[in-house]
């Protein structure tokens, strides 16, 4: 179940929020577990940055913002203040340095459409790999640089989630030679 | 009537004049500088023309540009609003001048009540008190004539070098305080906002804080000349909103009290007064009355007064405009006070009488600005990313803001005046707190959350308030408290959050991954 630390910019002490996504009638749902406490969360994300909080037996509008690593939310008359990691405040991030070998994730929550590769196979950037559908939108799967897949970890009409992992690839050089 | 008004103004009060224009059949033009072009004002307005420039003195003070404008286009009056050209008797002049109405007073009470000396001894011959004091070296002919020159062009005319008080003039003045008895308060001949004012509790520290309001006063209006007053502890801050016409009619709409104040300026305005007795209302009334009639007032104006712990009034001085607070007496009297300007510079009668005026209820305003409390009140200045006021019966925003507007260092931080109406002070409160909770503003950091605070406080629930409140009482800047869990949800949740493309064909690019989510950050393979 995935850990998220939050920091407020006030006094409090940070806490730890275990959070576990899950679909439920078509809705993103989320259990949530808070000092032992556990119970269902879901948002409906009203534009870009505000979002209806539904917990327990209350809807919550909130409203936020993000700059660099500091998220601030508006919520019940008070704007909370919390530092989150640098990576995930980013609104967008231009295509960044070179990364080390590692694992093609479902970029959302969705089924599986189309497998284009297999073990093994050598690939060209913007080779698409993997076509996934979710809410009616079809996308297309593929890397920036010429690689090979070394697995495939789902399926054709796998359901799968968010974060999900899909194949493992790892770089090549040059010469076509795994790196 | 008129057909066509121009504004020559920005912000709030541009929008909520065109606003009564608009109902009232009549055009509304707008002027705006460059930064303002898509601001509230021009897109409320029904033409607009642009100044060139950024800075107040480049554009909304252009008062020979505006009246240019307003010649070329077929305006019939210009409103200035409050602050800019409002209290300029020169620009009131130069529009008479031109062929145009300026909805205000005559520039000769313009000019006479913006000298405060001028209009102390106005106010004093109606029989209206007057704080005892010490005019000084300001006072005389030298005075009237150079206050002429202040108010009474267009441009700005070169101060004369003043005789900053030295030898005989300061052994004058420490006499003279020592008559007035300490504390005195010395202030600015030409002054407002509380620049060139220093509270002087002992003799010793008299001639210091003399020297340095002086040159405070120099720097700020060009004009250095203090003067003396007895300095009131704690009084409140009350003013009567006055209004006459051509007909020789003259009415007061009753007071408001504005003691809430953060660097000698208001943020909290409320009416009827906590602190006015029916009696104490009807003789500050009545002198607010008495003193504009002998000067001939016409259109709109506020006769500021101190009142002290023992009910005892002062005249403190006029404001010859509408005043940012006049929501607050529009709430309680029920008239529309922009319209009755337009109404009144148009020639017509004044809509009311004094015996068709009553208080109904209870209203209370709080200026929403842009600034950082827990900083010593710093402006602050960004992009609003949200701008959400609260909607309610009985609760009125008059905003010049818009999600997106940028706060710039150009203007004015002032984002909305908040003005809510309840049958009590008490139903106010709670309104006006419950609409500071709906009040959703980012970007900037304001002054909500302190407001709220102080609706919380129990001397002001009390309606125990003065002027030095705010520096003798310590407000919280935020709401402080424990973080409720639906923010600490709320925030792990934003983290969480996919952000699906709004293409139906969903090429997902480099960047986009990137803003998925914790699972996806930091693979090496980027989709594209």
């Amino acid at each position: 179940m995935p850990k998220v630390s939050l920091h407020s910019l006030s006094d409090a002490p940070p806490i730890e929020i275990d959070v576990a996504r899950r679909t439920a009638d078509g809705h993103e749902v989320f259990q949530v577990t808070v000092n032992g406490d556990s119970f269902e969360a879901r948002v409906e994300w009203a534009a870009e940055s505000e979002g209806i909080l539904h917990l327990r037996n209350r809807a919550v509008r909130f409203f936020f913002t993000r700059e660099e690593d500091v998220l601030s939310i508006w919520i019940e008359g008070r704007i909370q203040r919390f530092r989150v990691p640098r990576r995930l405040a980013r609104r967008s991030e231009s295509a960044g340095p070179a990364l080390p070998a590692g694992d093609l994730m479902a970029p959302m929550p969705g089924t599986i459409l189309k497998i284009n590769v297999r073990a093994g196979d050598a690939f060209t950037a913007h080779q698409p790999l993997i076509i996934m559908e979710s809410m009616k939108m079809e996308m297309t799967l593929s890397s920036p640089r010429p690689g090979r897949v070394s697995e495939i970890t789902c399926r054709v009409g796998e359901l799968v989630e968010l974060g999900k992992l899909l194949a493992k690839l790892e770089d090549m050089d040059d010469h076509g030679q795994p790196s | 009537m008129f057909e066509k008004v121009l504004i020559a103004n920005r912000g709030e009060i541009a929008v909520r004049i065109v606003r009564t224009l608009q109902q009232m059949g009549i055009r509304a033009a707008a002027i705006y500088s460059e930064p303002d072009r898509s601001a509230p004002h021009v897109t409320a307005a029904d033409e607009v023309y642009p100044l060139q420039g950024k800075t107040s003195a480049e554009t909304y003070l252009r008062g020979d540009r505006i009246i240019e404008i307003a010649k070329a286009n077929g305006v019939d009056a210009i409103h200035p609003g409050y602050g800019f050209l409002s209290e300029n008797a020169g620009f009131a002049l130069a529009c008479a001048d031109a062929g145009l109405t300026f909805i205000g007073p005559t520039p000769e009470v313009i000019r006479r009540m913006g000298d405060k000396l001028e209009a102390k001894k106005v106010f004093s011959e109606a029989g209206v008190p007057i704080v005892p004091g010490w005019a000084g070296d300001a006072e005389g002919k030298n005075v009237t004539k150079q206050s002429r020159d202040r108010k009474g062009a267009v441009s700005h005319p070169v101060p004369e070098p003043l005789p900053h008080g030295r030898g005989s003039d300061q052994k004058n003045i420490a006499n003279e305080a020592d008559k007035i008895g300490y504390p005195v308060l010395i202030k600015a001949a030409a002054g407002g906002g509380g620049k060139g004012m220093r509270v002087v509790r002992e003799k010793s520290e008299l001639s210091d804080a003399v020297e340095s309001a002086q040159r405070e006063a120099q720097s700020a209006f060009g004009d250095g000349r203090v003067f003396l007053e007895k300095f009131i502890e704690r009084p409140r801050h009350v003013e009567i909103q006055i209004f006459g016409d051509h007909h020789g009619h003259v009415v007061h709409l009753f007071e408001r009290e504005c003691s809430i104040q953060r660097r000698h300026q208001k943020i909290i305005e409320e009416s009827p007064s906590p602190a006015l007795t029916p009696d104490l209302r009807k003789r500050m009334g009545e002198a607010a009355v008495k003193a504009a009639k002998a000067i001939g007032y016409t259109n709109a104006g506020t006769v500021e007064f101190m009142v002290d712990g023992n009910g005892a009034f002062y005249f403190l001085e006029v404001n010859t405009r509408l005043q940012v607070e006049h929501p607050v007496t529009e709430m309680v009297v029920g008239h529309d006070l922009v319209r009755a300007q337009i109404l009144v510079a148009a020639g017509n009668e004044l809509p009311f009488t004094q015996s068709d005026l009553s208080q109904t209820g209870h209203a209370l305003e709080c200026r929403i600005y842009a600034e950082d409390a827990a900083k010593g009140f710093l402006p602050s200045t960004g992009t609003l990313a949200h701008y959400v006021p609260p909607v309610g019966p009985n609760i009125r925003v008059d905003s010049g803001v818009v999600s997106g507007s940028e706060v710039s260092v150009y203007y004015d931080p002032m984002l909305a005046k908040l003005i809510v109406w309840g049958r009590t002070r008490e139903e106010a409160i709670a309104r006006m707190s419950w609409a500071l909770d709906h009040f959703v503003v980012m970007g900037v950091t304001t002054n909500i959350e302190f407001l709220r605070n102080l609706m919380s406080h129990s001397d002001f629930r009390a309606g125990r308030v003065h002027t030095q409140f705010l520096q003798e009482q310590t407000i919280l800047a935020t709401r402080g408290g424990d973080i409720p869990e639906a923010a600490w949800i709320a925030a792990a949740l934003v983290t969480q959050r996919p952000t699906p493309s709004r293409n139906q064909q969903m090429p997902c690019d480099g960047t986009s991954l990137n803003r998925l989510g914790p699972w996806t950050v930091g693979t090496p393979w980027r989709v594209s």
